[in-house]
């Protein structure tokens, strides 16, 4: 293939990329978090999400409780009890690239809360100035913060 | 008569209390009772088991995740009956790695337990 070529089926990837990253997708947005829950979220809830969070659709998304003091486990990290925010949700169009970034951690998919923990234990280190004494910066280096 | 405890606990990742009830003024029923719990969790992931008097009245049982003071009759646990002077006690296990808040209300009503 002479460079030419290539430099086209390049670009034309790049713009199929583009169009796809562009492409709106309908999705719940929680309210007070901001973070995007699948379109079929309030049809799912109680079978697919929210299960024991009751009768109404609202947001699964965790906050931290940071009025409490922070916990330690057994063999594990400390850290501020978090609990879901039960806000509201609403259906919006963002595009599949904003999706993508905010997309939540569904409790289906993170039933040990492992992958969610991590990010509020990075969220409470970089706010909350009780966390920020018991773990020095170089120790929580790599914490995801979101 | 009848009494009420209420408090809330935050339980470490993947570490359990042994009694939430511990140190109340109700820990030991003050007469014979019909009692009543309820309980809420922060979020998913917590279990909680009521014995009384060294009886299981339930086994682990998986608690609600409403994040609330427990409403009436919303939240409700379970029924159970306690002597004058059996001790109450609810272990709740936090089975994610994340902190959890527990809330738990038990309220005692005065009653005439029937024995054997």
């Amino acid at each position: 293939m002479s460079d030419s070529l290539k430099a086209a089926a390049m670009a034309d990837e790049e713009r199929k990329d583009r169009a796809a990253a562009s492409k709106k997708v309908r999705a719940f947005r929680c309210s007070r978090t901001g973070l995007y829950f699948p379109a079929d979220y309030v049809e799912g809830w109680g079978t697919k999400y929210g299960i024991g969070l009751g009768p109404t659709p609202v947001s699964e998304a965790l906050v931290n409780n940071y009025q409490s003091v922070p916990i330690a486990g057994e063999g594990t990290d400390a850290m501020h009890p978090v609990g879901n925010c039960h806000a509201q949700v609403d259906l919006v169009e963002v595009t599949q690239a904003e999706y993508n970034e905010n997309a939540a951690v569904l409790v289906r998919d993170d039933p040990r809360m492992v992958r969610r923990a991590s990010i509020m234990r990075g969220r409470q280190i970089a706010h909350s100035r009780t966390m920020q004494s018991m773990y020095p910066k170089e120790v929580n280096a790599g914490s995801p913060v979101r | 008569m009848i009494v009420t405890m209420q408090s809330s606990v935050s339980v470490g990742a993947n570490a359990t209390n042994s009694n939430v009830v511990s140190t109340q003024r109700y820990e030991r029923a003050p007469f014979a009772a019909k009692g009543s719990m309820f309980s809420t969790g922060s979020a998913a992931g917590l279990t909680a088991e009521l014995n009384v008097g060294g009886n299981s009245v339930t086994p682990p049982t998986i608690v609600n995740a409403n994040n609330r003071v427990p409403l009436i009759p919303d939240d409700f646990f379970t029924e159970f009956e306690a002597l004058a002077g059996q001790l109450i006690q609810v272990t709740v296990a936090n089975t994610t790695a994340g902190a959890l808040t527990f809330f738990w209300k038990i309220t005692l009503e005065e009653a005439d337990v029937v024995v054997g």
